[in-house]
């Protein structure tokens, strides 16, 4: 041993300790030359008395022992050794491990970037979602109103300062074709409060929000370079936005995003300007961030917050009653969505590990249980127990940290799955990445992982096989009781595991074939949705609209044209409430009349394939001057005109001359899923867009030609009607269904994936378990073929073992998945957490994976060879 | 393999004893292996020899066990020699080996004179 290890003690020791010899030999010398002998003479002797150099060299050496380092190195090697002498057993462990550490890692670094790394702003802790809560009357969104917000910024005490935004579209228009794109209307303190600086020129001067200053813009970086070519004297040129002249007051740096879950990029901000809801304390289409004032805790401002929000609902009960203001980080607003779905995904991915450690353990122990003739010979050349264990901990320690090693490159694989197809609904994916984090949170795993690994075998108590092998003083070394028991328990774990995982996964499977049966109201094959900008200023936008929807019609391969304002499963909406004939308004506070109200083509209904119900659709009749009218979807008559008969009745959503409208109802369509295929439709009014006009209209388009070859073509035709006019965000309507699911497909898929891992581990450890035991019980097996058996029975004995383990993982499984699907029922849609199909299916696919996996050495066991058997140590 | 054998057996016969022998020599100040080894002699009136092979050996086991602290220093003759001083846990170990050696030493006196007594009566 001495000379493979010697190389590691210092070197510096090895020198002193010749020089400290050096020195004694020089005095012995000198006092013999100064006694008088020769220097011959004194060389000799002192040679003579000192004796061997070398060997009192290597005595005294032996005297400094090994250091905790050495003895750690050494344990090292050997375990390095001894894992590469058995390549099938590490092979499988660091394939287990790697993904099971590295799934967890990847999930992780989801959670990691939706929750923990701070937002891309000054002190983002500080930044605050401020918002109106309990809408009323089954309306959607965190919207606030604009008078709303003045009051809050007016009377909180709380924050340094509170900005309002809004979407909305622009359209560039001049030197060059005109484009429409999304952008942001701003309050001017929103950059500094964000404390976002400009690559270019400036942001918002204080006040110039106001009416005559708000005529300038700040351009994205990506604009400026898509636009205008990086121009760097770009700062200070006026453009025409809106059909207004803006000027262009400084550009963004290129990292610079802020609504992170958006689907669109934004590319322009511009000051806000003045809009007629403004003045309307019930029009919530305005969003509000805050910046905490130093010290300030969200607690305090929730509440600072939610006191003004009572104060004004009492001030303006019409609008006002029943709303609350929330105040929420706004890292947490984003992940609102997500964040549910997250935690079980990670606890899911939690259980993946769990089970894997299982099975290695379950490996080790049977690695052990091989090996105890070793351990037992390793006793008796002197190593004491303690070394034998600290031996083993190394071992499992250097097995997690290669694994936990491996699992970075699992990592980075599924990270860049995950940023390519990854939801939208997940904010800021595109900058999933490996920081500190998510590296620390690798290693406590990879540490935790082998520590219980190492600790194990330990914990198999006396009967283990390294008890054993320390007591047993050799021989036969063949082991049963204990820890056969423990690995059976690891076993029952896993299959119990895997179960719930299983249940969890069949949950999520189930729901989204709900999902795929929801009925939409209308056919989202081969339609393409194009947003179309009226040229801005424009006097007769209907007429507009009418002669592009003519135009785009007269392309080849398209069937049919319609237009709506908005379009479902855009993320755009127009809810609003609307009066009834004959019946009082509601007072405050009660159940408003509430519905989403597009504005319609006659051409909408068939290009959709909309389903109408009763009466009629619109027809190009409806037009202004004609007599007004509006077809409500199912929802709205069951809710507003329950056991009647609406058509013909009138109700009432927008003034003329300062009159209300009185449209006559004269038709019942098939509501559609406007908001997402899982959120409960409300009601919808349709209206003819040419007796409500509208800037911008959504235009569908029937055809079966790909997006790709007509976006150019609608473009062109847009421009030969008007060429300030302009489409922006083309889309498959199929596209859109598709983000309308992606989010639960990629949980479901997650879920799925995970639940896969489980039930291949759990039938590895049912089969090592099994097989195990086959092997072990070989000399039995060949005894009772010899007294009669018949293979029958011997496969009979060998499945009923295994499938004891099974039926009593299952039966803990199901316990555990009652008490575990309640956690996930916000992320269920048409199917309870108790969903007998899905506990059924998981319970008998975990019992045929079981079977499969105790068939195999059942069949081993039935084919023993009585003689061989008998004849078996 | 010959000679480290026979010095391994001598460490052992002497070990106990010669870590007492160096300790207290050590008492009177730092020294070297080599004046240490002279002192045992001299003091013994050149009774104890101490093998080398079992000095550092001995040297080197009291400084991992904190009993002595080494140093590099300059002897009288200019020449650059390893002092080992003693460290309070050397004193205090001294002095219960020394406690011990009494007892044993008086035990075994006792037992070796009642012998001779025996013999003469």
């Amino acid at each position: 041993m001495r000379g493979r290890w010697s190389f590691l003690p210092s070197r510096r020791r090895q020198t002193e300790l010749d020089e400290e010899i050096q020195s004694h030999l020089a005095m012995a010398r000198q006092e013999r030359i100064d006694r008088g002998e020769t220097p011959q003479e004194a060389e000799t002797n002192v040679l003579r008395e000192f004796g061997n150099v070398a060997a009192v060299k290597e005595v005294t050496r032996e005297m400094w022992g090994w250091s905790t380092f050495e003895t750690f190195w050494q344990d090292t090697r050997y375990a390095a050794r001894t894992l590469m002498r058995s390549p099938g057993f590490t092979t499988v462990a660091l394939l287990t491990l790697a993904l099971g550490i590295g799934a967890n890692t990847a999930i992780f670094s989801v959670v990691n970037l939706v929750m923990l790394k701070p937002l891309p702003f000054r002190d983002s802790d500080q930044l605050m979602q401020v918002w109106t809560r309990g809408v009323r009357a089954g309306g959607q969104g965190d919207w606030s109103s604009f008078p709303d917000f003045l009051d809050w910024r007016k009377e909180n005490k709380v924050f340094e300062d509170i900005v309002a935004y809004r979407t909305w579209v622009f359209t560039f228009s001049g030197d060059r074709p005109a484009e429409a794109m999304p952008g942001f209307l701003t309050t001017s303190r929103f950059f500094d409060l964000l404390g976002a600086k400009p690559q270019l020129g400036r942001t918002f001067l204080p006040h110039e929000d106001q009416p005559g200053r708000n005529r300038v813009v700040v351009l994205s970086h990506r604009l400026w370079q898509r636009r205008f070519g990086g121009e760097p004297a770009i700062v200070g040129r006026s453009v025409t936005v809106n059909g207004g002249s803006y000027t262009i007051i400084g550009v963004m740096p290129a990292g610079f995003r802020f609504l992170f879950a958006y689907p669109d990029v934004f590319d322009l901000y511009m000051p806000m300007q003045a809009f007629g809801d403004q003045e309307e304390r019930g029009s919530h289409n305005y969003w509000a961030i805050g910046r905490l004032k130093p010290g300030v805790t969200v607690k305090q401002a929730e509440m600072n917050m939610a006191a003004i929000g009572r104060d004004l609902a009492r001030e303006y009960p019409a609008s006002n009653k029943d709303l609350e203001v929330a105040v929420t980080p706004l890292q947490q607003h984003m992940a609102r969505d997500v964040r549910s779905g997250l935690f079980v995904t990670l606890g899911a991915v939690g259980l993946v590990l769990l089970i894997a450690c299982a099975n290695v353990a379950n490996l080790v122990l049977a690695r052990a249980n091989a090996r105890s003739r070793e351990l037992v010979v390793r006793a008796a050349l002197g190593a004491s127990r303690g070394r034998l264990l600290r031996q083993n901990l190394t071992e499992t320690l250097l097995l997690g940290l290669c694994g936990g090693g491996f699992a970075l490159v699992v990592v980075y694989l599924a990270m860049r799955l995950m940023r390519s197809v990854g939801p939208d609904s997940i904010p800021r994916l595109a900058e999933l990445s490996v920081d500190w984090r998510v590296l620390l949170f690798t290693l406590v795993v990879t540490l935790g992982t082998a520590f219980v690994l190492g600790v194990a075998p330990a914990l198999a108590g006396p009967q283990s096989a390294y008890s054993e092998a320390l007591r047993e003083s050799g021989g036969r070394t063949t082991t049963t009781g204990g820890s056969g028991r423990v690995r059976a328990a690891l076993v029952l774990a896993e299959i119990s595991l895997a179960l719930m995982l299983a249940v969890g996964a069949g949950l999520l499977v189930r729901s989204f074939s709900r999902l795929l049966d929801v009925e939409m109201g209308f056919d989202p094959n081969d339609v393409v949705v194009a947003y179309v900008m009226a040229p801005p200023g424009s006097s007769n936008p209907a007429l507009f609209f009418e002669q592009v929807m003519e135009r785009v019609r007269e392309i080849p391969g398209v069937e049919s044209v319609g237009a709506a304002a908005p379009v479902p499963l855009t993320g755009w909406n127009d809810q609003g409430g609307f009066s009834i004939e004959g019946r009082p308004d509601p007072p405050p506070g009660v159940l408003e009349f509430h519905a989403n109200r597009p504005r319609v083509s006659a051409s909408y209904l068939r290009t959709m394939k909309m389903k109408l119900l009763r009466g009629r659709w619109i027809t190009d009749q409806d037009g202004a001057g004609a007599p007004d009218v509006a077809v409500i979807s199912d929802v709205a008559a069951r809710r507003y005109w329950p056991g009647e008969n609406p058509i013909g009745r009138r109700l009432s959503l927008d003034e003329r001359d300062g009159k209300p409208v009185w449209r006559e109802i004269v038709g019942i369509v098939r509501g559609v899923t406007h908001f997402g295929l899982d959120i409960e439709r409300i009601s919808e009014i349709y209206v003819p867009f040419r007796q409500l006009p509208e800037q911008s209209m959504g235009l569908v388009i029937r055809t079966p030609r790909p997006l790709s070859e007509l976006e150019s073509l609608i473009r062109r035709q847009i421009s030969t009607v008007d060429s300030n006019g302009a489409a922006f965000r083309m889309q498959t309507m199929e596209n859109l269904v598709a983000a309308a699911q992606s989010k639960r497909r990629f949980q479901m898929t997650l879920l799925v994936a995970f639940a896969a891992l489980a039930l291949v581990l759990a039938a590895v450890g049912v089969y090592g378990v099994v097989a195990y035991s086959v092997v072990q019980r070989t000399h039995e097996v060949g005894i009772r073929i010899a007294l009669g058996a018949r293979q029958g029975q011997v496969l009979r004995m060998v499945v009923r073992h295994g499938l004891r383990l099974a039926v009593i993982g299952v039966a803990l499984g199901i316990a555990g998945a009652f008490a575990l699907t309640r956690l996930m029922s916000s992320l269920l849609f048409g199917v309870g957490v108790t969903d007998k199909v899905t506990f059924l299916t998981a319970s008998v696919l975990l019992l045929v994976v079981a079977l499969v996996a105790c068939a195999i050495p059942a069949l081993r066991a039935a084919r023993v060879d009585p003689l061989v058997a008998l004849r078996y140590e | 393999m010959d000679h480290r054998d026979r010095y391994q057996n001598r460490i052992e016969l002497l070990q106990g004893t010669l870590d007492m022998l160096i300790l207290q020599t050590l008492r009177w100040g730092p020294q070297h292996g080599y004046g240490i080894s002279n002192a045992i002699r001299s003091g013994s009136g050149d009774v104890l020899q101490v093998e080398t092979g079992s000095l550092y050996p001995a040297l080197h086991r009291l400084e991992r066990r904190g009993w002595v602290q080494s140093e590099w220093g300059m002897s009288e003759n200019k020449q650059r020699a390893k002092y080992y001083k003693l460290t309070p846990s050397g004193e205090r170990q001294l002095t219960a080996e020394h406690d011990r050696w009494n007892l044993l030493s008086t035990a075994i006196a006792a037992l070796m004179n009642r012998g001779e007594s025996e013999e003469e009566a």
